[in-house]
Order: C-alpha cells, then structure tokens, then sequence
C-alpha cells in the first residue's frame, strides 16, 4: 500500500560491465528532475517542478553482479536509493510487488543501457552485439500490443567513457573554441585528416540513433575523470593519454545526458496517460451494461491516476481519486437501493481481518514490514493492508474501499500540501514555512468526516461479521459493547494518526506549555501513547519516547494555568474568552491555521469521544456526560450530593454486560484503571482546549473546561473545580442558557460546599433555584406546552438545602424575591380582629418549586403615602410555603388612618431574606392601600386647643377615646416634625385620665388606666420659636390592654396662626378714649364671629356698641370693625397696676370651614348611626372630611358664609371608589350605593348661627392695653365773628379779610399712667394752613407750655385767600424738641420722652368764603355817534360811499 | 441487526444573540435505541456549535446554508442554516436515528448537505409564520432587552408542533416538507 507513495519515476539500467555505480553519484547530484513540461493534445499544459527518479538495476544486472555496497535491508533497496532520494527504505516494501492488472506495476519508464567501451574494437567486437540484443529485447517488447502501452518505456544508451582509455582520447567537443557558451559538439561529418574520425560515441549514435527527422537521440556519452574511478576499472596501464574535459564541457554533458532523460521518460509517460484514458472511458461506458465491476473500474482509473502521481501531477491525480471516491459512494447507494442487479460489483461483506487490525498486537506487521514497537506511526497500521489485491479480486469489504479511498486522497493532499509527515529524512525538514496549512486542514476536515462514515460502515461490517460468526455458531460472538469498543477504538487510532500525519511544526508556536510538558516528561518513562505522545509538539521521531506527563507535573502546570487566571491577565484562558478577543498575531498571520488548529481540535475530541464511549463500558464517566448520570440516577432517587463514583455507576454497567476487551492496543493502557483514564482524558480535553482556544471557538473550549471541573470534582480538586466553574458560568447565563446553567451551578455548589465555602454555597444554590424558579415562571405564563423545567433540571431539595444551611452563615443573604417567587400582592382588604385592636392583610405569594419551605417570619412594610415618616409592619411568622398560591395573614398590632404604599416585603428563614420591593414613586402601578381603625377601636386625635388666650401658653389637646378596650395604660409619644415646636409635656394637663409616675421617658407621657369606652383629653402647653407657623406632630399611642400592647398612630397638621386678625386703633379724648377694632380672617376662610365683649378694667370703664348685629363676618378682604368708648375711671386713684388697667377683648367665633366640614360630617355619622355600615364609621368619616377639606375652595365658603349654605362634593369627587375598593367583597357595592344615596340627600348644608357646634366653637382672649399717654391736647381754633345771620350751615367768610381766630390748646395727663407731678412741659404748635387759601397773619408757630388742665390761648389773624368751602387751618401740636441737643451737645441727663396724642377739634369746621364786595360799579357804554339809526338799506350814497 | 437510517435527533433555534430560542429533541427508535436523548447534551451540542457559526460567518456572506457544521461521532451530525435576521437553525441527525424502512432506505453513507435543504426550508418558514404572529414579540427573546431570569424560548404552540413535525418527517432525499 502506497501512503507515502511519492512521484517518482522508475528506471532501469542494464550495466553489464559495471561502471554504473560510477556515475551513479554524478546522476543523484542531478536529481530530482526540474521542469519537466508535458504537453498533452487533451490536457492543458502541466509543468512538473520536480521528479525524483528510481533507478533500479534490472533482473540481469541484479542478477550478475553484487551489489556495490552491502544491503542494509531485507528489502533490495541500495544504500545508493536512500542516497538519492531520502527514502526511508521501509516505505518502498511495497513499491516492489507486481499486480497482474496493468495499471498498477510500477515498470520503469526508461531503460539505461550503461555501456563501457574502452576503445572503437571492442565495440565493434563484442558491445554492439550485446547492445542490438538489448535494444531487441526491450524496444522489441514495447511494441507488443496495445495492452502494453502501460508499460510504454523508452530507452538509451549511457557511454561511459573511463580515463585512460582509447576512447577517452577522441574528442567529442569542439576544441578551437574554449568558451563556454560557444562549446559545440564535434560534428559528426566533419573529418580530420590522417586520423578516423569516427569515436566510439559517433559509432553508437550511427548505429542506434534512429534514422529521420523524428528519431530521438538515444546516445549520451559521460566522461569520467581519473579521481572517480578506483584503480581496479582502470586499464593498466594507461592506454592513452585522457583528453580531459573542462568542467563546462562535462556539465554540457550532464545536461545533456538529463535533457535526454527527461524527454525520454515524458514519451512513455504520455503514451501510457492515453492508454489509461482509453481504458477508462471504455470502462466507463459499460457502466450501465449488466457485468460491469466497480472494482475493475476502480484499477482501471486507479492505473491513471497511479501514472500521474508517479510523474508528480498530484492535483490531477487527487481529481481522480474523488472521482473514484463519489463513484464508489454512487456503485453503494444503487447497489442499497437494489438497482444494481446487473452490476457485477461485489464487495466482501465483512472485513475479516478488521479486529486483529484494530486489536492487533503491539507489533502490528504489515506485508511483512513490522513497525516498531513505541514508533509512533504504529498506528498507521490502520491503513496498511493490500487493499488493491482485494478490489482485484472484487472481494473487497465496503470499508477497505473507503478506507483506501480516503488514505489515498489523504496522502495525496498531504503531500500537495508538503505536510512534514509527507516529506522525508531531515533534509527538508527546515523548510517548515512551505506547509501549506489550508490543505493541512482540509485533511483534517476530510479526516473528522471520513471517520464518522467509516465508522458508520466498519459498525454494518462488523454487524455482519456477527451475523456471520452466528451462522457458524461460533461460540463466543462479537457482543454489542465489542463492537462498540471496536468501532470506537479504530476512530480513537484513526483520528490519532490524522493527529499525527497533519502536525505542522507551526503548532508548536500555539502550544508552549504543552511542549515544555512534554519535553519536562520526555525522561519519565511511563505509560506510551504514540497518537497522543504525538500531538504533545513533538515530531514523530526523535520522541518517540514522550508519554503521558507525571501527575505532579500536571498539577504544577494547571497551578501556573490557575494562577495566571486569577491573575486575570493570561496568555491561555482569559483572552480567549474575552469578547473582543482577537486571535493571536501569529495565529492570524498564517492562513489555514486556525481551521487546522479547530480540525485538529475536533479530532481530539474525537478521541475523548471515543474514549469516552470505551470509558462507559467500565462504568467511568466524567466530563458534563457525568451530570447526565447522575440526573438519571437522580430520577431513582440517588444522593446527588453523595460520592460519585464508579460504585454507583459501574452496578449500573453491570447489568448491560461485561466491558469489551476488544481495545486498540494503544488504548489498553489508558482503559486499565479509572486514573489512567482520567489522566488521558484530561490530556485529552486539555490539548483539545488549547487548541479551541487558539482557534477562538471560546464555546467549545468553556464547555471542555467544564468538563475538565467535574474531572476535577471527580478527583477531589474541588478548588479547581469551582475556579473553572466560575468561569464558565456567565457566558451561560448571558446567552440564555438555562439549563446548562443550572448544571454548572448545580456542579459550582456541591464543589463550594466541599470547600466549605459556605457564603458562596448558598449564593450559588440560590443563583440554582433562582434559574428553576425563573424557568417555573415562564412556563407558568407560557400558553402552549412550553418544555416544562422537571423534564430538563431537577432542583428538588435544593432550595431547603439552601434556607436550612444558611443559618452557618455569617451575614445575611439578601435576594430579590421576585426570582423565587410569583405573584407576590397584598390584599387591600383590611380584616379587622374581632376581639381586638390592630389590622390584618392577606398575603399572596406563589410558591414555584415542588419543596415546602418554611419561613421564619414575614415581614411586609407599609409607609404612609402623604409622610413616608410614618410607617406600619406587617408580620407573619413561622409559615410554611407550598407549591402553588398561598395566602399569609400578615398581622399588625398598629392601627392608623390614611393611605399607604407597600414598600417592601421580606420573607426570611435564618440568613437569607427573600426582599420584595415594588417600584417606588414613578413606576408605581400598585394602588395605595387604605388602612383604618376598627369601629370601637382605641382612638386619638390631635388638636389646637379652641380656646386661645393670647398672652398665655397655646395648648395641643390630646383626645383619646379608648373604644372598647380596657386600656391599662398609654403611653403616648410625641415627635414634633416642625423645626422649633416645643411641647412642654411636664406641665401637661389631664382629664379623666392619670399620669403614671413610675414611667418617665423623654418625649412621651405615661398615662395611666383608662376604662373602656371612655374618653380622656391630654392638654399639653407648646411653644414655637416663630410665630405664626404651621406645625406638624406625630403621635404614637401605644397602650396595653388584656390582649398586648397596640400602636395607634396619627399625626395631624395645624395652623397656628389665628384665624383672625385684630387690630386696634384708638382715638383719644380729654376725657375719652374710641377703641376701634379691625377683625379681618387671617386664613383663606371666613370667620363667624359670634359675640364680642370687651371687658372693663378696673381703671376704665368701657361703653359697647349699644347694637352688635352677630354674627359678624368677618373676611379676608372685608374685615369686621368694632368700636368701644373707653373712659377712665374716676374713683381711681394712681396706683392700679397696669395689668388691671388692661381691657381684655373677647371673641367667641367659629371658622366657616369648620362648620361646614363639622356639619358634613355630622351628617354623615348620624346616617350612619344605626346603619349597617356603622362598622365603617373610622374609615368613611375621617375620609369625608379629609376630602372635603381638600376639595373645597376659600371661595365656596365665602360663598357659604354669605348664603349661609355650603354645598358638599358629589360622590364621585370625593372618590369612594378608592376605598371601598379596599373593604370586603360583599359589602363593597352596598356601600357604595349607601354613599351615593347619602350624597343624594346632603348636597348641601345649612350654617346654623345659633347652634354653632362645640366643636367648632373658638373663643380667643385678647388682651387690650390702653395706651399710656402723657399728654392729650385738645385743640380748637375758634374763628371770633359775630354770628352769622346764616345759621345754618357754614360760616360765611370773606375773602381777603382778615379774622381773628382764638386757638385754644387744652391739655390733659388724664391717660397717662405717670403720675401727675404737676410739672408743664414745653410744646409747640404749628398751624399748618393750606397756603393757597389761607395767610396766616402773625406767628404760625409757637412754644408753649403745658400741664395738666392748662389751656393755653394763641390769637391768630387768618385771611382766606380764595372763594369756596374750606376747612381751618389744621394745628398740630408737639413736644417741643430740645434745642440743645438739636445743637448736638450732650445734656447731662437725656430727656425723658413725653408721648403726647391730640385731638383737633375744628378738624371737621368748614367755612365758607365768599368774595368781599360791598361796592359795585356799573358801566354803561355811550351809543356809539356816528351810528345812521335811519339809514335804509339800498341808499344811493351808502352804496357810493361803500363803492368809494 | 436492522438497518438504520438517519433522522434527527435535535432542531435547535438559536436567537441572533446566541440565545436559545426552541430545542425539540426527536428520540430514536426501534429496539435498542430507545434511551432519551439527553437535553443537557443537546444543549452543549448547540452551544458549541455557535463557535462554527461564527468562525464561517465572514465568509459564508449571504448564502443561509451552513451545511455540515460538524460531526459528533459517527451517528450525530449537525447541519446549520442562519436566516437573514441571524437567528440560527441546527439540525443535528442521528444517522441511526429510525429504523431503514420504506422511503427511508438509504445506504450507510454521510448526507450531503442538500438533503438538509427541504428541512430548513420548512423550519425557516415556520419561523416566519411565528414572526408573523402578532402575539409574538421577538424582543421578548431576546436576552439583551428582556431582564427576566426565565427562559426566553419561543412557547408558541403551534411553532412547537410545526417544529415537531418537521423533525418526524424528514428522511434523507425527502422533495419538500
């Protein structure tokens, strides 16, 4: 069989006399052939670059004479062959046989006749005889018939011309001209004179050279110089003197000589290509006739194909072989398909000697030709058989043929790619860069699809081989695990060889550590795998000894790979994986190298495949095949967390029958014992690694890596193990690929568990259950029959695993509980206890997985919706969980009003916390739900106090009603949220309700018993640090009944500024003092003011209105005004105090919200007193009103304070809806409809001023101090006049007259709070007259002084100015400034201030002035003289006048 | 022993991120082949392949048939499609997948890739009938726009059936499907 066949020619020398072997080094020099180009009329011009040549002495000369140098093999081949061509002797064993087909002999192309004539006689004597019966017997055969076309062949005669001799005397060359190019062969014709002309070489050329245009040179002449040829050849002694020839001359010759050669074997060659070509297409026209053999076809098509790789057309010959190839797989589908009846093409129906191929011994022989043992192409022993005597005989099996086929074309492209296992000896071995790796890979992907059809058909083969043994009833038949164990280790010993044959020296640049390995274990003598040692970066030859690395070198290295990985900067395992991972420089720059590095790795993995499937029969699994086990086991209710092993595994072999024995021999070493498996598995998978990685198939290589963790769990190293998996995991959980992900995490857990790695553990479990639940989820919601998650993953047991070892952890484990649970939602429906305080709401959560859990508590927390301050707790403890929807009843002791969110849910057992968060603010979707108080539950509400004394302390009544709870004590705590509030709960003050002493914490009150359905009032003093301002408080109630202790929440919102507005404006008198008091709402409502008094002090006594019209509305554009007469006491003496002095204003009012809201929701609770829905009175009242007060408008109630009516917000606007959406189902509607039928009723409600109720009734207290003045005047300016005749009306001035007006200043310290010492002050007056009316004669100004009771008398001189009405001159009294210090210097002693108010009596007095005239002049003008009374109209003289 | 002729074994649809997108598994048939095709297996075949895809995508351009994508051992092969969306079709045939009987009597010889073709041609036309489904979102697929921790394969009834059938009834040389 001819694998390693390459093109070389064959040609045969008849050497009679035994110089061949002189020039034989001179020829090998000149080999191979260069540029030979064979025209062909059919073919397109092919040029062959080289052609080695096999020169073989023939049947005579081997015969006749010894061999010149002694054999070294068995074989026939001459040292001088592997001289010459590099062969390896043992490759040629089967060139030598002969084939009674045609096609396939190897005849040579060319026959030599090697031709030693010393001189002219002897030739004519004897040679030429021997010559003519040579060329009889040769050329003769050539022309037999046409059958003989294969074996067309030329010949040629080589004279050897020895030094010394006679014939080394004549000449051949041109002598005059000793330049090279113009070296010319002596011409024939050409004679010199006194000398025969005629050499020995002309003589041979006229006697053999053909005659005619067409003849071919047959002759070549080569010269032999002295140094070439031992003495023995020589004649002795010298028979004439050499003509020695130049070296040019001699290389003329040579070329010559090859020239000849090349021709020569080109005509054969093409003789024999149309022959074949004739034979073929005559075969292939009988394709379709009844008897045609394939086989024969075959050897036919084969011959060609044989001639062209011979002469080194290997494309064309690899053409061939596809042909052949698709042909074959043709002949085998008709012939399945029953259409080939007529065909005579028969194959052999089983193999016969396949199993001993397979199984072989350690030293498989072949044709006699034994490999070695521990020679790494041993396993090449898979293809060495004489396939081509078979298909001769049509006895073929099916297998043979595609075994032959594909090793063929294998060794083919091989060779075109000028693959290192195709070249040989050492010589070319440096020329690593020729390989071309496309092709090399192309063998390999014709090798990986090869071997899966062959496979195919050695299984068919050794079926019927089975059958076969049965018709004989052989006693021990092939079992089924033989031939598995056969088929699987023909592919193991097949992809090795590929593995072998397609190393290209390039790999070694990818696979640095793996060559360091190999070269670190190449002493270490172990257990030898020639197909793996092979791949390790190691040409076949020189280590042949590398084996199976050490343990401990294994380890060191997997240490280095491990470091390097956390190191997370590694040359092997992170770039790869990395996404933007490129392949390396070197990786890329050469084309065809990374399918050669996939190829190869898909061959390995073949291998591990195969190995796999010997390892399975003996019970050995490992890899990601190992999870499947174990799932299966796990379905018969195996501990997946027990020790895996072959113990379990190898029971379940048992009952399939005993493991086959039928191993490759170079697998039985790996197949003794589970760590020799594992070790070449892990080689295995290791090596395939690499090169995935170096070819960038990031996949494949992450689900070996996966496979070598579970090796590593396997073996204990769980450190690796859980590193590797670590690794690999999120490329799967990125990609979507649930249920390799939850192996892996299966596999990560039970390595961190054996780690003791406990945080990690539960992650990782719970990352497990996660994936299960998240699977369970979208099957749930899934419409069609989406693969249900048992079917593929099994997490039984897996999350109680988990919860239950989480209480070693230290820290707790918080997750999302939407990845373990579904449907999470809380009721709305609040349930109230029905012996007791405090709410409930039902939980729904969905239980995904098959396992009960138990939960320590859950805990769901709710915050208000309008203070996210406040916040209530939900809990529920020790709840078991089921698959499926379960419903919790979360309790809670706290009860409050208003809306809240859910703001989380925690579910907990021992360290791990399932958190529920529905989004907060914007993505909230979930509908707030409204928590409110049990009807007769303890309640406490927050209020100003109404009651308002303006210089005293403000106070925050507490009420609180304990409903039907026997309360034995409360303690109620306070938080003021407003920035300077104070409540002074030291001096708070109780109502029916006692202080508890012994409790005394800061910021609450310890209130003592309060007996059911009492109610108690807590008034407590506040301070604010600004006035005015809104404050915010809330307050938790807790206290304990018979039943525990309950929270009642609330907070409230006040004002603390008085609805009303009061200013004073007093006016004084001598003797009386006009308070005038301005009431104006403060705040956007109107104020009902329902009495005012303002009482008298002991030092004055005060005058009311004689009417008040109440109430008084007061606005806040129109305020109220009230007007009181003061007047000072005269029984006094001077020493009241001035807080006795003070008057105190009393308003009693009632803010028009207040009622309106007040009456609204009377409304509502009488209607609902005795109703059904009386239960709901905590919810629906507050609620009412907390709408109302948000809907309704300042001006609605300036409206309602004008008409006295309020109108209230329709149902819909007060939005029901929202909270009978959270009462129970079977009241939600009834409700609704009682609602709307009471706003039906109460669209309005009427302000009832005279029963105002208590509630709303405010009274402030507001102290009025009447100023302390120390001076009062009272001016007058009294105009001195005769009385009018007019009495009515004003005075009557005239204008420009001067009068006299008499000013009268009055002076009293009446008001002051001083006491009268009796001593005057200075003041000043000033007239300050409206200049345009009036002159003021004299001054206008004037100092005076004053005490008590003075009057002071100023004469004025006033002059009107103009006409009209007019009031006096205004006078403006004043404490005269010091003058001194107006000058700036300092007195002594600063004045004291004198304050002094004055009132103007003739403020009002208008006079009116009229203009003066007692003298009236009347002017009566003359009529004018020249006036014509008479004149008539039309006078001539007129009209001449006028004309003139 | 009878003769065996191949089926397939898997139809896998990989989403254009590499996600998984439906995986039906065809178990074998006839005496001794009963054993479940194993899912995890499957699953690792289909994930591997993704590198082969990738490693052909430059140069296949816009032809969708990927052919052989590789052979596991001598009975599983894979054949790969990619529409122009990029979401990738296996086929992985088991060459012993049934039983040879009526039109399925084959040699014991590879596939070529044209026998594939009618196969994908019907399961690429499946998938357009999913894509028109209105209630089918593609980018509820599709791992880099939806969150969610569940499985984002394809749960369309009807897909799975055509799907299902398609794997039943394919044989070597079957004209159309």
């Amino acid at each position: 069989m001819d694998t390693s066949s390459s093109s070389k020619v064959t040609v045969e020398y008849h050497d009679p006399s035994g110089v061949f072997q002189l020039i034989s080094k001179e020829i090998a020099a000149r080999l191979p052939l260069r540029n030979l180009i064979w025209r062909s009329p059919t073919r397109p011009l092919r040029k062959i670059n080289s052609l080695h040549l096999e020169v073989l002495p023939d049947n005579f000369t081997k015969n006749s004479l010894r061999p010149p140098v002694p054999r070294t093999d068995s074989d026939g081949t001459t040292s001088f062959d592997i001289v010459r061509s590099g062969l390896d002797p043992r490759k040629n064993a089967a060139k030598e046989r002969r084939h009674q087909i045609p096609g396939l002999q190897t005849s040579p192309y060319l026959k030599l006749y090697i031709l030693r004539t010393d001189d002219k006689d002897a030739y004519k004597a004897t040679e030429r005889k021997k010559i003519r019966d040579w060329v009889r017997d040769n050329a003769a055969a050539s022309s037999k018939g046409k059958s003989e076309n294969h074996e067309a062949f030329e010949w040629m005669i080589i004279h050897v011309v020895l030094p010394d001799t006679t014939a080394s005397t004549e000449p051949r060359w041109r002598e005059s001209s000793r330049d090279s190019e113009e070296l010319k062969e002596r011409k024939q014709g050409i004679k010199l004179p006194g000398k025969s002309t005629r050499t020995v070489f002309d003589k041979l050329r006229a006697d053999f050279n053909e005659s005619g245009k067409n003849g071919q040179d047959r002759v070549a002449q080569i010269r032999l110089t002295r140094a070439q040829v031992t003495s023995d050849l020589l004649p002795t002694p010298a028979m004439a003197t050499t003509i020695e020839e130049t070296a040019d001359e001699r290389e003329k010759a040579w070329e010559h000589l090859m020239g000849k050669i090349k021709a020569m074997i080109l005509t054969p060659f093409d003789i024999r290509v149309r022959q074949y070509e004739v034979d073929v297409a005559e075969q292939e026209a009988r394709r379709a006739m009844p008897g045609f053999n394939f086989c024969t076809f075959f050897i036919y098509k084969e011959g060609l194909a044989m001639a062209f790789e011979s002469i080194g057309l290997v494309e064309d010959t690899l053409v061939i072989y596809d042909e052949l190839s698709l042909g074959f797989e043709t002949v085998l589908k008709s012939m399945s398909g029953g259409q080939a009846d007529g065909s005579a093409t028969t194959f052999a129906p089983y193999t016969a000697d396949i199993i001993d191929r397979i199984v072989g011994s350690n030293t498989p022989k072949t044709n006699g030709a034994s490999v070695p043992e521990g020679n790494d192409s041993g396993s090449m022993g898979a293809f060495q058989k004489d396939y081509r005597e078979k298909i001769v005989r049509s006895d073929i099996s099916v297998f043979d043929f595609s075994c032959y086929l594909f090793a063929r074309q294998n060794a083919l492209i091989l060779r075109i790619a000028n693959a290192k296992s195709s070249r040989f000896g050492s010589r070319s071995a440096e020329k690593v860069d020729s390989e071309d790796l496309v092709l090399i890979s192309e063998v390999c992907w014709r090798a990986a699809s090869f071997i899966h059809n062959a496979a195919r058909s050695l299984r068919q083969d050794l079926n019927s081989y089975r059958a076969s043994q049965w018709e004989k009833q052989v006693e021990t038949p092939l079992s089924d695990a033989d031939i598995e164990s056969l088929v699987s280790s023909w592919t193991y010993i097949v992809a090795g060889q590929m593995l072998h044959e397609t190393y290209s020296p390039v790999l070694e640049t990818l696979n640095e550590p793996g060559r360091r390995q190999s070269i670190q274990n190449g002493t270490t003598n172990g257990l030898k795998h020639p197909a793996v040692a092979s791949l390790g970066g190691v040409s076949a030859h020189p280590h042949r000894t590398s084996s199976l690395p050490s343990r401990k070198a294994r380890t060191s290295e997997l240490q280095g790979r491990d470091s390097i990985q956390s190191a997370s900067d590694s040359d092997l395992i992170s770039p790869p994986l990395s996404p933007g991972f490129e392949a390396p420089k070197s990786t890329g720059a050469t084309p065809g190298l990374i399918e050669l590095v996939t190829y190869r790795g898909e061959l390995l993995m073949m291998q591990r495949k195969m190995l796999e499937h010997i390892a399975k029969q003996r019970g050995w699994v490992s890899g990601w095949a190992l999870m499947e086990e174990t799932n299966r086991a796990e379905m018969e209710d195996v501990d997946l967390n027990g020790d895996i092993d072959n113990s379990s595994n190898s029971k379940d072999v048992a009952s399939d029958g005993k493991p086959s024995d039928l191993v490759a021999w170079s697998l039985v070493p790996a197949v003794k014992s589970r760590e020799t498996f594992n070790t070449l598995y892990e080689r295995l998978s290791d090596q395939a690694m690499r090169l995935y990685l170096a070819a960038t198939q990031s996949k494949r290589a992450e689900s070996i890596l996966g496979d070598l963790a579970i090796l590593k769990y396997q073996q204990g190293d769980f450190n690796y193990a859980a590193s590797y998996f670590q690794h690999v995991l999120p490329f799967y959980t990125d990609e979507g690929w649930s249920l390799m992900e939850i192996e892996a995490l299966r596999m990560h857990a039970m390595c961190l568990k054996e780690l003791d790695r406990k945080q990690e553990y539960v992650v990782t479990l719970l990352a497990l259950v996660a994936k299960a639940c998240g699977w369970r989820k979208a099957q749930s919601l899934a419409t069609g029959r989406a693969p249900t998650f048992d079917e593929v993953a099994n997490v039984a047991g897996v999350l109680p695993e988990a919860l239950a070892f989480s209480k070693h952890l230290d820290n707790e484990q918080s997750n999302p509980a939407s990845l373990y649970f579904s449907d999470i939602q809380l009721d709305r429906e609040v349930v109230h206890f029905e012996n007791k305080d405090g709410l409930s709401l039902r939980l729904q959560v969905r239980h995904l997985l098959d396992d009960d859990i138990q939960l320590d508590q859950i805990a769901a927390r709710l915050v208000s919706v309008e203070d996210p301050q406040v916040e209530v707790w939900l809990m529920a403890t020790n709840v078991k969980l089921e698959r499926g929807l379960n419903g919790v009843k979360l309790e809670s002791s706290t009860t409050t009003f208003g809306s809240f969110y859910l703001h989380g849910i925690a579910l907990q057992t021992n360290k791990v916390v399932f958190v529920h968060e529905p989004p907060q603010e914007a993505g909230r979707t979930d509908p707030a739900l409204f928590l409110y108080p049990n009807w007769h539950a303890f309640g406490a509400e927050l209020s100003l106090a109404k009651h308002v004394q303006i210089d005293k302390a403000r106070y925050l009544d507490v009420r609180l009603g304990s409903g039907w709870n026997a309360v034995q004590a409360v303690d109620l705590k306070f938080r003021p949220a407003t920035a300077g509030l104070r409540l002074h709960l030291a001096d708070a003050t109780f109502d029916n309700i006692k202080a508890r002493p012994d409790n005394h914490q800061q910021g609450q009150l310890s209130l003592g018993v309060l007996d059911a359905g009492s109610d108690a009032l807590v008034r407590v003093p506040y301070s604010l640090e600004q006035a005015g301002q809104g404050i915010f408080i809330r307050m938790e109630a807790s206290y304990t009944t018979s039943d525990g202790t309950f929270v009642f929440l609330t907070s409230a919102q006040f004002q603390t500024r008085l609805p009303l507005d009061v200013d004073v404006d007093d006016s004084f008198r001598i003797d009386k003092l006009f308070s005038n008091f301005t009431l104006r709402a403060s705040r956007h409502t109107p104020v009902s003011i329902t009495s005012a008094t303002l009482s008298p002090s002991a030092r004055y006594a005060v005058e009311e209105p004689p009417f008040l019209p109440m109430p008084l509305y007061a606005f806040e554009q129109q305020p109220a005004r009230l007007v009181y007469k003061v007047t000072r006491k005269s029984a006094d003496g001077c020493n009241i105090d001035q807080k006795t002095a003070t008057l105190v204003l009393n308003l009693r009012y009632n803010l028009v919200e207040d009622s309106v809201l007040s009456n609204a929701r009377r409304s509502l609770e009488t209607a609902l007193v005795g109703s059904h829905y009386e239960v709901f009175s905590r919810l629906l009242v507050p609620f009412l009103s907390q709408r109302c007060t948000r809907l309704m408008t300042s001006a609605g109630f300036e409206h309602a304070a004008l008409l006295c009516k309020a109108s209230l917000p329709t149902f819909d606007d007060i939005g029901w809806s929202e909270i009978i959406a959270g009462l129970p189902d079977i009241v939600r509607n009834e409700v609704a409809d009682w609602l709307s039928d009471w706003h039906k009723h109460n669209t309005s409600n009427a302000l009832q001023h005279d029963r105002v109720p208590s509630e709303v009734q405010c009274s402030v207290t507001i102290p009025v101090e009447v100023p302390s003045i120390d001076f009062v005047h009272s001016t007058s300016l009294d105009i001195q006049q005769e009385e009018s005749r007019f009495t009515k009306g004003a005075r009557i001035l005239k204008q420009g007259q001067p009068i006299e007006a008499l000013l009268q200043i009055r002076t009293t310290t009446n008001w002051s709070s001083k006491p009268d010492e009796g001593g005057s002050t200075e003041f000043v007056y000033d007239i300050q007259p409206d200049s345009d009316c009036w002159l003021v004669g004299g001054p206008k100004r004037g100092h005076f002084s004053a005490g008590n009771g003075s009057t002071h008398d100023v004469e004025v001189l006033l002059i009107p100015l103009k006409t009209g009405l007019y009031n006096l001159p205004h006078v403006d009294v004043h404490v005269a400034q010091n003058e001194d210090n107006a000058e700036g210097k300092q007195s002594a002693q600063p004045t004291p201030i004198v304050t002094c108010e004055g009132h103007y009596d003739s403020a009002g007095q208008v006079v009116q002035v009229v203009g003066a005239s007692q003298t009236s002049r009347l002017f009566i003008p003359e009529p004018p003289t020249d006036a014509r009374p008479g004149s008539r109209p039309g006078s001539p003289t007129t009209v001449k006048d006028a004309g003139g | 022993m009878d003769s065996r002729s191949p089926s397939v074994a898997c139809i896998g649809f990989i989403g254009r991120h590499n996600n998984p997108l439906h995986i039906s598994l065809f178990p074998a048939s006839g005496t001794g082949y009963e054993s479940e095709r194993n899912k995890l297996e499957y699953s690792f075949m289909l994930n591997s392949c993704l590198d082969i895809f990738e490693a052909r995508m430059p140069t296949k351009g816009l032809t969708q048939d990927f052919g052989l994508l590789h052979a596991l051992d001598e009975r599983i092969a894979m054949y790969g499609w990619v529409t122009n969306t990029g979401v990738k079709i296996v086929v992985v045939v088991d060459m012993e997948g049934v039983p040879a009987e009526g039109a399925r009597v084959t040699a014991g010889l590879g596939l070529r890739n044209s026998d594939l073709t009618p196969a994908f041609h019907a399961l690429q036309t499946t998938y357009i009938r999913l894509l028109r489904n209105p209630f089918y979102v593609p980018d509820h697929h599709n791992p880099k726009l939806s969150k969610g921790t569940g499985s984002l394969q394809i749960t369309s009834p009807r897909f799975i059936r055509d799907v299902e059938r398609i794997g039943k009834t394919w044989y070597p040389g079957i004209g159309t499907m």
